[in-house]
């Protein structure tokens, strides 16, 4: 009972999200309504890596991996097993949307469990190394991924992968990443992060970042945390990953999750500051927003964003936030 | 009997284009290798440093008009410059982008490469700049196949790169090792303070460092165009990140481990592509990091650092 | 060699590629002793510090803690058997504040699970509140309470060196191995740092492990004094033995190379 109590604020917060997810696509703009899942998936990955890379300051450049992992994995469930049986069933995303977007929602869940698995693999072996060292890794595998993807035939290779059927296969409009599950997991992932990063236990990322030696004199089982940082980080982008392919065309392909994927994500993650989550999230709104925003920017979004790389690093290194977080007003004080 | 022939002649081929491949990655692993050395850094930029290399040297064949005329001379007045222009933009990044935090964290330090990195690549793909599309590089020298040993055939532009790279690694062996610079360098490489504390110029040396290592870059650029006749702004991301994993499997911080890793990396992915598929290509390099740091982080040829603590 | 010691270090040696920095050394420890180690720089005092916590694997020899070995171990479990220490260079978790430190120091000894705080169950929240206090009240004890929200990278230097030992405090440990805690105090810091050492001692029962160049200090208290040179015990004793000690005095002052004695 006092957990519920303790959690009220979240399940409001989902309420609200639902009752707009009904507002939003009914009136809201498809484009500004495709606008704003892009950014809720955006910060899921900015958190999620905020998570390892700020956090527990292990440098990973292969989050794009993870997420790709989440995608195809998501995506294949969907298209090999949910909607062959929904047809049968005579089911449409259109008229059953909460059935739809729980069967969909257990795809997206896999994907996100089978890019932990892929995180824990790629983690145990390589979290022993340091700095650049684990850069280099991650981004390693991260390669590795896509390119076992782009040579797994079943999934379209470097074709890509399309989600969604044609309209007169599926009998209807297919169920697609809405803003509520989008936000939904959006809001899950950023009350796991913070609430793992600032509680007693969890505190112990921010002592790896820190010092990872004197951790481990006071008892703090260094690997374990990082395990567990990389396993939560690579769960989320998995999550991501699945949204994604649900998301606006439903079409995937490998090429969209290389490396320069993973450095959008790790560009956000510095920007906002390395260990603030309010941070990632300002970040991942304002470079989603900012292309769309500004015509013609597209060609110049790379070298801006390389530039303020730079210049972050050599003016303001500790980003945007530092590692400080905005807080509800009403929060401030009592430290939550 | 023929089909025994048959199957070590199309050996050798794959090992001698393995060899041509690997003698470029040794050039650009030996800039990273010596940079590691002296900073600790991965220096992201350098495999854009090379694809920089390349790509001016379209530019400047065409305004010298030295593309048309094919000729010894025609190559090497090119590779020369492509490696001063190299090396003044080495020393530019690290003078504007490196120095300013060199008592920073290296993650910051880090983050900026991959900073300039980008910003090479992408501003290169402007249409004011480069372009986005692969420009064709054009043929500086005369290229003849020779036969040698029955239907194995070696081609100019081959030789030429193992040649060069073989040469160009002698010559930085001799200026690390005989060279009053080159004392410095593995000075500071051995221990940053104490280097200084000795009166060396850290700051000049570091610089040296980056101007030798891009400009080698620079001659790779020029040595892969010449292999590969194709050339776009993102052309040296990739290999970039292979040197580098050339660097770590030779030993980083060891010269003749950068050209063995560069070699053996080269051969791995060409006998990859011939044997195995050639979309595995890029994968094996990875796979060869991963192993490395698992089972010899100091390298075949490196020495293990004990961390201070 | 005693049967009660509570730490055996036995014909231990550490190499660092041909140079010894710790060379068949053996040292014991009781329960409730309060031993320094002393020795000119690059002694291997430091060394002997990591040996014990698992920074560097011992070469030959052993250490064992109450009966126990610690080859092999990692250093959070050699700190989970009860050891813990300080830093000469100060590894204080800069970014954090000073209260962050200490709750650090609890963390082993937290047993809720992370699932718990996750959907911040009432368990999770006592959990905390009470390592809050319990953090809080070794604040007090080092006379830091007022600093509990400052950063720990902006506290005087003083203060840092006094926060890294109630972090090590945090963990419980039995015996406590302090490396150089004066390092650029005032005599008046250091009096009262000597003061507040003693008051340790008696309140957590520590056995105490000190490293200190400040010899006053150490004369002062500890009543077991090792002296190391070029990575060899040269002298064990109490204070006065140690101040006539003809080896002890040549080490310091360089008059003879300490090898042929």
């Amino acid at each position: 009972m006092k957990t519920l109590q303790n959690n009220i604020f979240l399940f409001v917060l989902l309420g609200v999200t639902l009752a707009l997810n009904f507002a939003l696509q009914r009136w809201l703009d498809p484009y500004y309504y495709k606008i704003l899942v892009d950014v809720g998936i955006a910060i899921i990955l900015a958190v999620s890596l905020n998570l390892i890379n700020g956090i527990t300051g292990q440098f990973s450049l292969g989050h794009a991996g993870f997420m790709a992992v989440g995608a195809y994995v998501a995506a294949s469930i969907s298209v090999f097993l949910v909607q062959p049986w929904m047809q049968g069933a005579g089911l449409s995303g259109d008229t059953n949307l909460i059935a739809g977007g729980i069967l969909v929602g257990v795809a997206v869940v896999v994907g996100g469990i089978c890019a932990a698995l892929a995180g824990l693999v790629v983690g145990l072996p390589t979290l022993r190394l340091r700095g650049d060292y684990l850069a280099i890794a991650t981004l390693g595998f991260g390669e590795i991924i896509r390119i076992v993807i782009l040579n797994t035939d079943q999934v379209g290779g470097a074709r890509g992968m399309s989600v969604f059927p044609t309209p007169s296969a599926m009998g209807g409009a297919p169920v697609k990443s809405s803003f509520f599950w989008v936000f939904a997991w959006m809001i899950v992932c950023v009350t796991i992060v913070a609430r793992l990063a600032h509680s007693v236990k969890g505190k112990a990322l921010f002592a790896i970042r820190e010092d990872e030696f004197a951790a481990s004199t006071i008892g703090i089982d260094t690997t374990r945390y990082k395990v567990i940082a990389f396993l939560t980080g690579s769960f989320f982008a998995g999550i991501a990953g699945g949204l994604f392919a649900h998301s606006s065309t439903g079409f995937i392909t490998p090429g969209g999750f290389d490396t320069q994927k993973s450095i959008e994500i790790v560009v956000m993650v510095v920007l906002g500051g390395l260990g603030s989550i309010s941070g990632a999230i300002i970040a991942a709104v304002v470079l989603t927003i900012m292309p769309e925003a500004l015509r013609g920017f597209s060609n110049y979004r790379m070298v801006v964003y390389s530039l303020l790389l730079i210049i972050v690093m050599l003016t303001r290194p500790q980003g945007l936030m530092g590692m400080k977080e905005l807080r509800w007003p009403w929060r401030a004080k009592a430290g939550g | 009997m023929r089909q025994d022939f048959r199957i070590v002649e199309l050996f050798l081929q794959y090992a001698l284009q393995g060899l041509k491949l690997g003698s470029i990655y040794a050039l650009i692993a030996l800039g990273y290798t010596m940079v590691y050395g002296v900073l600790r850094l991965i220096n992201f930029a350098h495999g854009d440093v090379f694809m920089l290399g390349a790509m001016l040297s379209i530019y400047f064949a065409r305004w010298t008009k030295l593309g048309a005329h094919p000729s010894w001379i025609s190559l090497v007045a090119i590779m020369a410059m492509a490696m001063v222009a190299c090396g003044l933009i080495g020393g530019v990044i690290e003078r504007v982008a490196y120095r300013p935090l060199r008592n920073a964290p290296r993650l910051s330090l880090l983050i900026t490469a991959i900073g300039v990195s980008l910003f090479i690549e992408y501003a290169g793909q402007l249409s004011q700049v480069f372009g986005a599309t692969p420009q064709v590089f054009p043929s500086l020298v005369g290229n003849h196949q020779w036969t040698i040993a029955g239907k194995l055939t070696i081609s100019t532009v081959e030789a030429l790169v193992f040649v060069v790279a073989v040469l160009l690694m002698l010559v930085l062996h001799g200026i690390v090792h005989h060279t009053k610079l080159g004392l410095a360098m593995r000075a500071v490489s051995f221990n940053f303070q104490a280097a200084s504390l000795m009166g060396v110029n850290v700051n000049r040396v570091i610089s040296f460092t980056f101007v030798l290592g891009s400009a080698l870059a620079g001659a790779a650029g020029v040595l892969y165009g010449l292999s590969y006749h194709s050339v776009d702004p993102l052309c040296g991301f990739m290999p970039g990140i292979k040197a580098f994993v050339a660097a770590v499997l030779g030993g980083i911080g060891s010269i003749p481990g950068a050209l063995l890793g560069g070699f053996l990396l080269g051969e791995a992915e060409t006998l990859t592509a011939g044997y195995i598929s050639s979309t595995y290509k890029d994968a094996i390099a990875f796979v060869i990091l991963i192993v490395v740091l698992l089972v010899k982080p100091s390298g075949l040829l490196g020495k293990r650092v004990v961390e201070k603590v | 060699m005693t049967m009660d010691a509570m730490l055996e270090i036995s014909d231990c040696s550490v190499d660092f590629g041909g140079l010894k920095a710790v060379d068949s050394l053996d040292l014991s420890v009781a329960e409730g002793e309060m031993v320094a180690l002393i020795g000119p720089n690059g002694a291997g005092k430091t060394t002997v510090f990591n040996a014990i916590t698992g920074v560097y694997r011992p070469t030959g020899g052993a250490i064992h803690f109450k009966g126990q070995s610690l080859d092999g171990m990692q250093s959070y479990r050699i700190n989970r058997l009860g050891i813990a220490r300080t830093f000469q260079n100060i590894r204080l978790f800069k970014n954090l504040n000073a209260l962050d430190n200490v709750m650090l120091g609890f963390n082993s000894a937290s047993q809720r699970h992370m699932i718990g705080t996750m959907i911040r169950s009432p368990e999770s929240e006592q959990d905390r509140e009470e390592i809050v206090r319990r953090s809080r009240e070794l604040l007090d004890w080092m006379g830091l309470s007022a600093a509990s929200a400052a950063c720990s990278m902006d506290l005087p230097y003083g203060q840092q060196r006094r926060l890294e030992i109630a972090r090590a405090l945090a963990t419980q440990p039995k015996l406590l191995l302090l490396d150089e805690p004066a390092a650029g105090m005032n005599t008046r810091e250091k009096q009262e740092l000597a003061g507040l050492i003693e008051r340790l001692r008696k309140e957590f029962r520590l056995t105490l492990m000190v490293i200190e160049h400040d010899m006053k200090m150490v004369m002062s208290i500890c009543p077991r004094i090792i002296v190391l040179d070029h990575g060899r015990k040269i002298a064990e004793g109490n204070p006065s033995e140690i101040q006539n000690d003809q080896t002890v005095i040549e080490a310091y002052l360089g008059e003879k190379p300490v090898a042929a004695a």
